[in-house]
């Protein structure tokens, strides 16, 4: 069994201008322009682990 | 094997009116998808996630890639649109690590994931929107996670084929957004 990779499928769209820390989230994070996404990045744990 | 790892969530998740996310914070209720690049057979004697090393490490951003390794479930065929736009998209099933299980996405057919194997896949992970969890019938395995940091990234696109329009289903389940 094994399953080949199909391009984009792991992956979000789109090519990486910036990433960068932040210390809470607002509203505001979109970017105005159409043209590019955000994406929250969560570094994230099983709460019962933490 | 790690515990801990980086998620992406699109920014619309957050509902009117939710609390906003800071370090520190709990997420509860919250279910993760592995969108897998590649799954093969287990690469390893324990199930768990471990990172990926990423070859362009320091010239690129991160592409916080992983392996997950655990016990596949059974698979359903996705698809996406209705009618005669109808397309195979790929399968869907449960993989198992530990007490942590996640829905993974793959491409290729659901016969080709063997029910009760124990496989690695590389993937991505991302928060699982909560509409899906009705609308598309997927097993209930949302859980509580505690967000140890967060970060914005921006990514250039000519179109966006996920979002909130977009709609993967098991074959003739559910109703399609798109």
């Amino acid at each position: 069994m094994f399953l080949a990779a199909r391009d984009g499928l792991a992956d979000q769209p789109g090519k990486v201008l910036r990433s960068f820390e932040i210390e809470r989230m607002s509203r505001w994070d979109d970017d105005p322009d159409p043209a590019i996404m955000a994406w929250y990045l969560l570094d994230l744990a099983p709460l019962r682990a933490s | 094997m790690m515990s801990i790892m980086w998620v992406y969530m699109e920014t619309w998740i957050i509902k009117d009116g939710a609390a906003e996310l800071t370090r520190g914070s709990h997420l509860r209720g919250v279910g993760l998808r592995a969108s897998c690049l590649s799954v093969g057979p287990a690469r390893t004697m324990v199930d768990g996630i471990a990172e990926l090393a990423d070859p362009r490490a320091g010239q690129e951003p991160a592409s916080h890639r992983y392996e997950l390794t655990g016990m596949a479930g059974p698979a359903a065929d996705v698809y996406a649109g209705d009618g005669p736009g109808q397309r195979h998209v790929g399968s869907e099933f449960v993989i198992t690590a530990g007490d942590q299980a996640f829905v993974a996405l793959t491409a290729g057919p659901a016969s080709m994931v063997a029910a009760g194997s124990r496989v690695t896949a590389r993937c991505t992970f991302s928060v699982v929107a909560d509409y899906e969890w009705d609308a598309f019938g997927l097993p209930d395995l949302r859980s509580d996670w505690y967000v140890h940091r967060l970060k914005i990234e921006h990514r250039q696109i000519d179109h966006v084929p996920g979002g909130p329009g977009w709609a993967c289903r098991p074959a003739g389940q559910g109703t399609s957004l798109i």
